[in-house]
């Protein structure tokens, strides 16, 4: 390439004993788009956030113009003209069109904002891009979609060199992301950069002059954009070597097991369509989709923590009439949340207190707690799970991630559920844990629950389900059964176009 | 595990709460501190006469403070104690005026308090509205409707067996001193035994992982709104008997010395820990203050300064407990 803007070189980051980025080395030439594509967890954001000086390599170097950036700092974005466009909107809903891409520096005359500049200008900006959108709008009344370009826009007003875009058509319709992918198109016309992170891989190839396919935190290859298919693409985002654990075998004799919850076209307006699925005594079903597919939608429907608007979930041939947490409860369901800092835990209380929330009533005669109940159960998960916690009455959230984790798993058992509803098992969670809850959530289905597993992590998928049900743009796009279940196969149906 | 480290590890449980939770003992240290100074400086503070008719006035306020507090525990607030207090009092006053018999006109205007807790509780569970700003509404409202019935029944005295009520005696002494005191006994186990305060901690840390590990999260809230207007009611309708006259003023402001007396008592705005007990003791101390604060001759206007200081200082250091914990 001859004019370089950005490159890097052998960067590696890690946080604490995961390794986040090993040696990652990519450059990107001036006025082209280039994408990086990956996992989820495979390096993308990690390298975006060195890129933006917001977070500092242990060892490499960022070379930016020719020049390598020896400070890292959240300013550096700003100092080298980058401009980045994130994933979830950050648009003032209150604010005009105008106002919006003005946020910054608006025009002043007088020590006054120009109104009549700013609208003049947005104006021109929103003409150039043949958007129908009044500068004096305010964002409320946009959609999703526009708000997005109205983000654009205002990155492509500040002229910066790199105009970095997070999964930008994520939130899109078709229609819409056909506008922003001619937008960038016609930027990249006049000469801008552009670095595009996406799963699509249809917008991917649609637009992109080269690709940088990242895996695990490492650089697979650097791809011309030419004559590429997306089973090029998918090849080289997946085929990595399984960790050691085997899978349980005889899966396809599970569905020979009665039902145990079955779903009969559950819909929920822009989130979900028309999903039905059966899990059957004993087994584990693997749910997997990108960012935006209506999975984590649906992880919480399924356990009546948000309304559906059609179909019905039956437990052992019991249509469930009120869908709603304690009624998936008494129903033998339990859930496992897949974000345990924002739900799950209780931080602040001690780890006896947590484990034994969904069965103090039980626990209790008269409705008073007998707290030796309490310290006994919470002793015996400590011992199940090996938590390494130094007493009962210590709160999580001065624990590590990893035994967080298995002390959320631990109340999710609490009250011996016969169907689990589990989301991001191992998030956040250090190999060494992971292999631990892996084994437990086997040992669970091996002795006759049955599991329904959400995840973004394919290998772990893998790993543990015995059929897979893959989601794309909010409908179920495909089933696999275990021999059938390659990593190719999962990804093509989450991410292909076909 | 071994049976000798599952001790250990049951052991170390109890030294570590031991040390986590201090407790009330500071608050009761600084209560005793400032008693025992008014008592060595001001000659009459420790006659019998003056702390029997500070723990009378307590008394009647710990009523209402005891379901304030488990409202606080929600992560909720109830800003409408004050104008509920005066809504009952005024209420009985003015039924027993139209007619009503007493118990019938007790009843009544007590099931008007509950109505408004009713309603603030279902406002907030169905609506998600913002409780702070919601019983702010309440609160004029209630006023208002005290307003009207105070100037219809201006410079009436209410009827003597109405006026009885408060001089009511057990054990010697009057029946709110003994109300408190089993209230506080109450809410001592209460809180250390119960599934239902349990549940009340968990709802106001984590309201998400709550309602996930089935708590019943809407239901306990309702009922601690309705708890909190039918005690602020109880406390109002004994203060009328006290006053023996509707008063427009009655409770006025009495929301901020609740605030201020739970979070003294360990409550947090931010939910998840409170004590009902701890809270009494609370009232307890701003009575003490006031007391000192007319004993050395200070001025009333100046007493709102200080209790108002006293407010900012409790609720700033719990918001920097709670940043540090």
């Amino acid at each position: 390439m001859t004019d370089t803007v950005l490159a890097l070189d052998g960067i590696s980051k890690s946080y604490g004993a995961v390794k986040a980025l090993t040696g990652v080395t990519f450059s990107i030439a001036r006025g082209e788009i280039h994408t990086l594509l990956g996992e989820n967890g495979a390096g993308k954001s990690t390298t975006l956030k060195i890129i933006k000086g917001e977070v500092t390599p242990d060892s490499g170097t960022l070379t930016i113009e020719g020049s390598p950036v020896t400070e890292f700092d959240p300013a550096n974005a700003d100092r080298y003209g980058i401009s980045m466009v994130h994933q979830e909107l950050a648009v003032f809903e209150n604010m005009t069109v105008a106002e919006n891409v003005f946020i910054d520096r608006p025009p002043c005359r007088g020590g006054l904002i120009d109104s009549r500049a700013m609208n003049a200008r947005t104006a021109e900006l929103l003409e150039l891009f043949g958007l129908e959108i009044d500068p004096r709008e305010r964002l409320l009344h946009l959609t999703p979609g526009q708000r997005q370009i109205i983000e654009i826009l205002r990155a492509i007003n500040a002229e910066r060199k790199v105009l970095i875009l997070d999964e930008p058509t994520s939130g899109l319709n078709a229609r819409e992301s056909e506008i922003l992918l001619a937008l960038l198109q016609r930027l990249r016309a006049q000469g801008q950069t552009v670095v595009f992170v996406s799963h699509r891989l249809g917008d991917v190839l649609q637009i992109s002059d080269r690709i940088t396919v990242l895996r695990d935190g490492a650089v697979v290859e650097t791809l011309v954009n030419d004559g590429l298919t997306e089973d090029h693409l998918v090849a080289r985002m997946v085929g990595r070597v399984l960790s050691a654990m085997q899978h349980r075998p005889a899966a396809e004799e599970r569905i020979r097991q009665p039902v145990v919850l079955e779903v009969e076209g559950l819909s929920r307006r822009e989130a979900f369509e028309d999903v039905s699925l059966a899990l059957h005594r004993g087994e584990i079903v693997g749910v997997y989709g990108l960012e935006g597919s209506g999975t984590s939608e649906l992880s919480h429907a399924l356990f009546g923590l948000i309304p559906v608007e059609a179909g019905t979930i039956s437990i052992t041939g019991e249509v469930v009439d009120d869908l709603e947490p304690l009624s998936m409860i008494r129903h033998g369901v339990s859930y496992l949340n897949s974000n345990r800092k924002d739900a799950g835990l209780f931080m602040s209380r001690p780890v006896a207190d947590n484990i034994s929330a969904p069965v103090l009533r039980q626990e209790a005669r008269f409705g008073m707690i007998d707290e030796k109940k309490l310290a006994a159960r919470a002793v015996a998960a400590v011992k199940r799970f090996a938590i390494r916690v130094a007493s009962t009455d210590v709160p999580p959230q001065n624990l590590s991630g990893g035994n967080q984790q298995k002390v959320m798993l631990s109340a999710c058992l609490a009250p011996d559920p016969s169907i689990l509803i589990v989301n991001e098992p191992t998030r956040g969670v250090d190999v060494g844990a992971k292999a631990e809850v892996y084994r437990a959530l086997t040992e669970l289905a091996d002795s006759g629950k049955s599991l329904i597993t959400f995840s973004s992590e394919l290998p772990e998928l893998l790993l543990l389900a015995d059929r897979i049900m893959v989601m794309r743009a909010r409908r179920i796009s495909g089933w696999l059964t275990r021999p059938a279940m390659t990593e190719e196969r999962v990804m093509a149906l989450a991410a292909g176009t076909r | 595990m071994t049976e000798a480290t599952s001790m250990a590890v049951a052991t170390s449980a109890l030294a570590e709460r031991g040390r986590r939770h201090l407790g009330p003992l500071p608050l009761l240290v600084v209560t005793a501190a400032l008693c025992l100074f008014l008592g060595l400086t001001r000659e009459n503070f420790f006659s019998a006469s003056n702390l029997y008719s500070l723990v009378y006035g307590v008394s009647i306020e710990c009523l209402a403070v005891f379901a304030f507090t488990y409202v606080m525990v929600l992560r909720e607030i109830d800003l409408s104690v004050g104008a509920v207090y005066a809504l009952a009092g005024v209420m009985s006053g003015y039924l027993l005026l139209e007619g009503v018999p007493m118990w019938g006109a007790i009843t009544i205007a007590l099931a008007a308090a509950a109505l408004v807790g009713l309603i603030n509780g279902l406002l907030v569970v169905r609506l998600r509205v913002n409780s702070l700003m919601l019983t702010i509404g309440t609160m004029l409202l209630v006023r208002g409707l005290v307003g009207v019935m105070t100037t219809t029944l201006r410079g009436n005295t209410f009827p003597r067996p109405f006026r009885a009520l408060s001089r009511e005696q057990l054990f010697g002494v009057n029946v709110s001193i003994v109300a408190m005191v089993v209230l506080a006994i109450a809410a001592i186990l209460f809180q250390q035994r119960s599934v239902l305060f349990r549940h009340m901690c968990y709802i106001g840390e984590n309201l998400r992982s709550a309602v996930i590990y089935g708590v019943r999260a809407d239901r306990i809230k309702v009922m601690a709104f309705v708890a909190s207007s039918f005690m602020a009611g109880v406390a109002g309708i004994y203060t009328a008997s006290r006053i023996t006259h509707a008063d427009a003023n009655m409770g006025l402001g009495m929301e901020f010395t609740m605030i201020t007396a739970a979070v003294l008592g360990g409550a947090s705005l931010y939910g998840g820990r409170g004590n009902a007990a701890a809270s009494m003791l609370g009232l307890f101390l701003i009575a003490v203050l006031i007391n000192g604060m007319a004993m050395y001759d200070i001025e009333p206007v100046f007493q709102q300064f200080v209790i108002g200081a006293l407010l900012i200082t409790t609720v700033a250091a719990d918001t920097i407990l709670k940043r540090r914990g």
